[in-house]
């Protein structure tokens, strides 16, 4: 509420970010994953002083280098350009709490591009044992801007004690963050396997092809192996309410938002799953028959099982940016009871001139849609408050909206999934009236019998 | 070889001599697919396959929970949709496994028949082939009226009363189906039956036909990979290579699956009532939409015949076609066998366009 | 570098030969892969098989079973001296006797020995298991012929207004 609103028609600003940073995930995994197999497979080649491995690496960095540094890096920084656009106030605070730790990423990007740089073009220039020190000192660099980038990450699902003590290492250390770097490390090696199959696929020679090809498949083994033991490690430090969420998902009708978390959950499973089969049926089983084409494929089913991975991920943690401390919507936590009793329009630098702009009502109403509840709803698009309202006309509205401003559990059964409503009634009104103007009291051609919040007054008809 | 190795080649022996295994290797060791531009195709049967397997997996337990009474057919589907421990999850495989399977089986009905896979001696592959669609559309209209929910009873009254209207017989059947002249607890209990004995016997059955005549007869090979010098010509085994990769192509397909059912579970509209009214704009399902489009724009009189009679049996005359190519074309007259291929052209794009047509209006 | 020796040899995988060449104390590198690739993807492929299994399972929901605490079996005119009824207390089968000295009593009606559903009879004015001719007592529940080897569980039994109530004994 203290800034401008980015609206994203359709879309919604949630997915600008997330589409950027699927992409940038799958790219830095292959990094760090890409570090270690160019330290690993150049000491191979050096141990066994295999020109040929030593020719392919050649090739293979290249791709490396030019995918990490320019896609790699070009799509990090989209993250910045996404996150402050659509949640500065979030962003706010993870720049304030952190400023130590973004500063020394900073300089472990920095120090491992300028390294792959120097690996990629001091190929023949230098001695082997110096390249592969090179390569190592690479791998060192890129896993460092895991440590530091995932303790932020982590730190968002589970705060820990940083909620009391508001002190940095606490939050950086915090609960989830060492089952979180085990686990990306064993995706990274998957991922390094995956992208230097599709160069493999490419090698001339059939011999070295097939090797290679069985070679990579066998970066996938420490995730298979350990994979589900990590990610059970995970999901038992993750925060309670959450394990709620999924479990509800398990039974309740597949249709609706309340089972969206336990349904991303089976499909990142499954897909990982078919990660692992993929590669024991393909190259693991079948090298000769492993062709650029197959490798393709298995980059975009690992870029579907890293995207569908990545949403579970960050629907584990709603309704939180940072979970009990600021709500997905900007608001804090602690601010909730003040701004129900001093209205949330009036505070605030942006919201405050925002609505003395308005000229009636609806258009309030507006801006409190815009401030509270567009980072996760579009009007008529993704979770699309024109199909959510269903037939509701104004009354019915605002009662759903003085419910939705209840922040005991047991009257309000959204809680678990999105922040209470803040504002005075007057507000309320406004948005009810806003809201209105979006269905137009018209009736929804969407019947479906869900048995969902069993408790709530309004029936609730929701779907995708 | 070390100790852990000895042990697995006696039992080998031991299931040879009783078994007569050492055979099935070799004639499986014989099977090859030629590899060519067209290559991709052969996957399609391999990958309705695989849905087939999962259709009668979630099938089964499906059936733990399902009760074709009236009063509790609705019912027991919304408990396993909401009560039942991944109930919705298996119900969103069956529903969404059968429209892939459907889809799957034009891509692989229409692969078949353009690259000319009837000619001899492949008849009767073709044949079981042809039945095999019918059954699985088969499936299609019995299993969607399982769930007796408003959507399914119209559906399913619209289609009957379609089915009554044809000639010679329509009516009978039509009322054999329905268990009398209006959709009640006799329909239920009839389909239910069809669908989960009547057509699975007939399916098996025909798909161990259809598939011992593929093992019999090998891949067949397009006309212009015929005419490339034999030396030249390259073939790929199917044990274990071509199986492997028809895995990886069933995982991509499984993939496919996964992503739809979760994303987009398979809902349940409200429980259905003979008296009450036919849901504004109703629909059948996608794979029968252009049949009911192209029923709809037939005008209601043409000559002496009924407009949706003739509808009918001009879509009947058509499809039949399919029927009747392999003693058109035989591969001996190349002008026969553009023709056929015109004619597989204009079904298909006819198909499209009457299916996209229905769909939007 | 022509390396030969790799042509040659069928694994070319550096330190994991796959068999018996080379390892640590007599178990290498490639034998412990072989065999705890198996066993993880066994216990992998047990973890994906557990929905089917959690599916399966039933939850019990429509019958609330152990929340049944107390019933209201009928009216007292309804069940004279030296008559029995048997009626569902939750989801278990129970009876309800009303023996000639006036009292009534309560068990569920699950024989001890095989588990059939007891009735009374009033000819023999005796709980009667028909399955194998067990005997119970109708004012105790005691085992008193045949197979049973133990009494049937009692109930509490209550009259209000005339109602007969059984509950938890």
């Amino acid at each position: 509420m203290n800034y401008p609103v980015w609206v994203v028609p359709h879309l919604g600003g949630g997915w600008i970010i997330g589409i950027i940073a699927i992409i940038h995930v799958y790219l830095s995994h292959f990094a760090v994953g890409g570090g270690a197999f160019l330290a690993i497979t150049e000491g191979l080649a050096y141990k066994r002083k295999d020109e040929r491995i030593y020719e392919y690496l050649r090739q293979h960095s290249r791709f490396f280098m030019i995918l990490t540094s320019v896609s790699g890096a070009v799509t990090g920084v989209a993250i910045w350009w996404a996150i402050a656009l659509v949640n500065p106030d979030g962003t706010a605070i993870l720049i304030q709490n952190f400023t130590l730790a973004w500063a020394l990423e900073y300089l472990f990007f920095a120090a491992e591009l300028a390294t792959v740089f120097v690996y990629y073009y001091s190929w023949d220039k230098v001695s082997p044992e110096v390249h592969l020190k090179l390569a190592r000192l690479y791998c060192f660099l890129s896993i460092m801007t895991l440590v530091i980038i995932n303790g932020i990450l982590t730190f968002m699902l589970t705060p820990g004690t940083w909620i009391k003590s508001h002190y940095w290492l606490d939050g950086f250390l915090n609960p989830t963050y060492f089952p979180s770097l085990i686990m990306r490390l064993l995706i990274m090696f998957a991922i390094a396997g995956m992208y230097a199959m599709v160069t493999s696929s490419r090698l001339k020679d059939e011999d070295l092809r097939v090797y290679m090809a069985k070679y990579c498949a066998k970066w996938l083994l420490p995730i298979f192996l350990a994979g589900p033991l990590v990610a059970f490690w995970y999901i038992s430090n993750v925060p309670q309410a959450t394990m709620g969420n999924i479990f509800t998902g398990i039974q309740t009708s597949g249709v609706g938002n309340f089972s969206i978390l336990a349904r991303t959950l089976y499909l990142s499973l499954i897909l990982s799953g078919t990660i692992v089969l993929f590669a024991f049926f393909g190259p693991y089983l079948n090298p000769k028959g492993f062709t650029f084409r197959i490798a393709i494929l298995f980059l975009i089913c690992g870029l579907g099982a890293t995207g569908s991975t990545e949403y579970m991920r960050e629907l584990l943690r709603k309704p939180f940016v940072v979970y009990n401390y600021v709500y997905s919507n900007g608001i804090r936590k602690e601010d909730v009871p003040k701004l129900c009793q001093d209205g949330f329009l009036n505070t605030g630098v942006w919201s405050r001139a925002c609505s003395k702009e308005a000229t009636d009502e609806a258009g309030r109403g507006e801006v409190m849609f815009r401030y509270q509840c567009m980072s996760c709803h579009t009007t008529d698009g993704y979770r699309s408050m024109k199909k959510l309202l269903g037939e509701r006309d104004e009354d019915a509205i605002y009662g759903f909206l003085t419910m939705l401003k209840e922040t005991n559990p047991e009257k309000n059964q959204y809680l678990g999934i999105m922040p209470p409503l803040t504002g005075q009634d007057t507000e309320l009104k406004a948005l009810a009236k806003y809201l209105t103007t979006i269905n137009h009291g018209a009736p929804s051609t969407n019947v479906g019998t869900t048995p969902v919040v069993p408790k709530a007054s309004v029936a609730v008809t929701p779907s995708i | 070889m070390t100790n852990s190795v000895k042990p697995k080649v006696d039992v080998m022996q031991w299931l040879d001599e009783r078994l007569g295994l050492q055979e099935a290797f070799k004639f499986a060791q014989k099977k090859q697919v030629p590899i060519h531009k067209h290559s991709v195709w052969y996957y399609m049967g391999g990958i309705a396959l695989m849905l087939i397997a999962i259709q009668v997996a979630t099938g089964v337990l499906l059936m733990v929970y399902y009760i074709p009474g009236l009063e509790a057919a609705h019912a027991s589907i919304l408990r396993i949709n909401s009560q039942v421990d991944f109930g919705w999850f298996f119900r969103s495989l069956h529903s969404w496994g059968a429209n892939l399977l459907i889809a799957v089986l034009v891509f692989h009905l229409f692969s078949a028949y353009f690259m000319k896979a009837y000619r001899k001696p492949r008849e009767f592959t073709w044949y079981t082939g042809l039945i095999l669609m019918v059954l699985c559309l088969g499936f299609g209209f019995t299993g969607y009226l399982l769930p007796w929910d408003d959507v399914s009873f119209f559906a399913t009254k619209i289609g009957l009363d379609i089915a009554s209207k044809v000639p010679l017989g329509g009516e009978q059947v039509a009322t054999l189906l329905r268990g009398g002249h209006t959709i009640g607890q006799a329909t239920l209990s009839r389909f239910f039956v069809i669908h989960v004995a009547v057509l699975p016997i007939l399916a098996v059955g025909l798909m161990g036909i259809h598939l011992a005549m593929v093992q019999l007869h090998g891949m067949s090979e397009p006309a212009y990979f015929k005419t490339i010098e034999a030396a030249k010509r390259t073939y790929e085994k199917f044990f274990p290579n071509f199986l492997l990769k028809d895995l990886l192509v069933w995982l991509l397909a499984l993939n496919g699956l996964a992503a739809l059912v979760t994303l987009s579970p398979w809902g349940l509209g409200p429980e259905a009532d003979p008296f009450g009214a036919a849901p504004v704009g109703i629909k059948p399902e996608w794979y029968f939409l252009a049949p009911f489009q192209f029923l709809k724009i037939v005008p209601s009189q043409i000559g002496p015949l009924e407009g949706e009679l003739a509808g009918a049996l001009l879509m009947a005359v058509v499809c039949s076609g399919l029927a009747f190519i392999p003693f058109y074309d035989k591969g001996d007259d190349p002008a026969k066998s553009k023709l056929a291929t015109y004619y597989g052209v204009v079904l298909l794009l006819a198909i499209i366009v009457f299916t996209i047509w229905g769909a939007l209006s | 570098m022509e390396d030969h020796e790799n042509k040659t040899c069928e694994k070319p995988e550096p330190c994991q030969s796959g068999g018996g060449c080379g390892g640590e104390g007599g178990c290498s590198r490639g034998n412990f892969i072989k065999t705890v690739v198996p066993c993880f993807a066994g216990a992998w492929a047990l973890m994906a098989a557990y929905p089917i299994y959690s599916y399966l399972t039933p939850t019990g929901g429509d019958e609330p079973e152990s929340k049944v605490t107390s019933v209201t079996v009928g009216d007292l005119k309804d069940l004279p001296p030296g008559t029995g009824k048997n009626f569902k207390f939750g989801s278990v089968p129970a009876l309800l006797t009303h023996t000639k000295d006036g009292q009534l009593h309560a068990f569920t009606a699950t024989c001890t020995h095989l588990g059939c559903t007891v009735q009374f009879r009033p000819e023999k004015d005796m709980i009667w298991c028909s399955c194998h001719g067990g005997c119970y007592d109708p004012s105790s529940g005691k085992n008193i012929a045949g197979p049973p080897p133990k009494p049937l569980t009692a109930l509490k039994v209550e009259v209000v207004n005339d109602k007969i109530i059984v509950s938890k004994g």
